[in-house]
């Protein structure tokens, strides 16, 4: 599809905090209650833990661990039960973020907004990356990894 | 004889008719002004503004708009000095937190008169939490002094390098530029 014609994205969407995050569906291959995951074989994190530390576990009224996998990886994110899923949104209604932002676009997963209809805050979906939460996990992970196993001199 | 009698018999006046007397009144009254305008005082506007108890200003020139207070939504991992995003009719303007710039106390619950003053400056666009904006005037050059050598390293930082009085009160003019450009970096 050239860059001129229209494209649209479709994205699952979820409240934390009262925060509206939009996740792009492609790569999503499902999702099940935190409460009932079995699975163990690949990593799995908390949405909060990478984004927003102000946030914690008690704030997920229903953790939902949602499915990604692409030809290179697979994790899961636990998100809050999501409010929409494959919602529309055009181009014309996705924002970059501000210029003052964009040295923390480089490295944070929220990557532009999106308008929804809605007055205020309501109206505005900060779009998330999964690829880049899935690096930033893994790296923290790693850090702790490290601490709670110190190299033995 | 009166001049009105005069005219109304038909005879011609004496000297320069009337209408010629009253323009030329006319005419120096507009010379005068012209030279008193010219020599009088060129000005800069100003958007005097509140941070707690404290007045500041910036330039007229790199405030685009005052808009009411409407709540921020918080980007997470944005820096501190930054509050968050606001849609003002469609597009998305950061906020900056120039309370914790300068050293403040942050602000508190917004009021009636808590504004969102959206600056330009540096090829930046943000919008900056105020107070409240307490007036929009033109101040004459001479009435911007150096400010106090007292003044803060926090705010003396952000300000222009001059200061002005408003109600009795020390007004500190700031640079949104400079603001921005510390953002940034």
């Amino acid at each position: 599809m050239g860059p001129m014609e229209t494209e649209t994205l479709f994205i699952l969407l979820f409240t934390l905090k009262g925060m509206r995050f939009g996740v792009d569906m492609e790569g999503i291959c499902g999702m099940e209650p935190l409460s009932e995951t079995t699975e163990r074989e690949i990593p799995i994190g908390w949405f909060h833990d990478v984004l927003a530390p102000e946030i914690s576990r008690s704030d997920y009224r229903l953790p939902m661990v949602l499915y990604f996998q692409n030809a290179k990886s697979r994790f899961g994110v636990i998100i809050e039960s999501p409010e929409a899923v494959n919602r529309q949104i055009d181009l014309e209604n996705i924002r970059p973020l501000p210029k003052l932002m964009e040295g923390m676009c480089r490295s944070s997963p929220i990557w532009g907004v999106a308008l929804t209809p809605g007055r205020g805050q309501e109206g505005i979906v900060l779009l998330t990356d999964l690829l880049r939460w899935r690096d930033l996990f893994l790296k923290i992970e790693s850090k702790k990894a490290t601490v709670a196993s110190p190299a033995v001199s | 004889m009166t001049e009105e009698q005069t005219l109304e018999n038909g005879e011609a006046p004496r000297g320069k008719e009337k209408s010629e007397r009253i323009l030329d009144a006319v005419k120096e009254r507009q010379n005068r002004q012209r030279e008193s305008e010219a020599v009088e005082e060129k000005t800069v506007n100003l958007v005097i503004f509140t941070l707690g108890e404290d007045f500041y200003g910036f330039y007229g020139e790199e405030i685009k708009e005052i808009l009411p207070y409407e709540p921020v939504t918080f980007v997470p991992g944005c820096p501190d000095n930054l509050l968050g995003v606001i849609n003002v009719r469609g597009d998305i303007e950061s906020v900056v937190n120039l309370h914790l710039m300068m050293g403040l106390s942050s602000p508190g619950e917004p009021t009636r008169s808590t504004r969102i003053v959206i600056a330009s400056a540096e090829g930046i666009r943000s919008g900056i939490l105020v107070d409240g904006v307490e007036d929009v005037l033109d101040v004459p050059h001479s009435h911007i002094k150096r400010p106090l050598a007292t003044l803060d390293m926090a705010i003396r930082e952000f300000a222009v390098g001059g200061e002005t009085l408003y109600n009795e009160k020390y007004v500190t003019i700031l640079d949104a530029g400079k603001i921005f450009s510390k953002i940034v970096q």
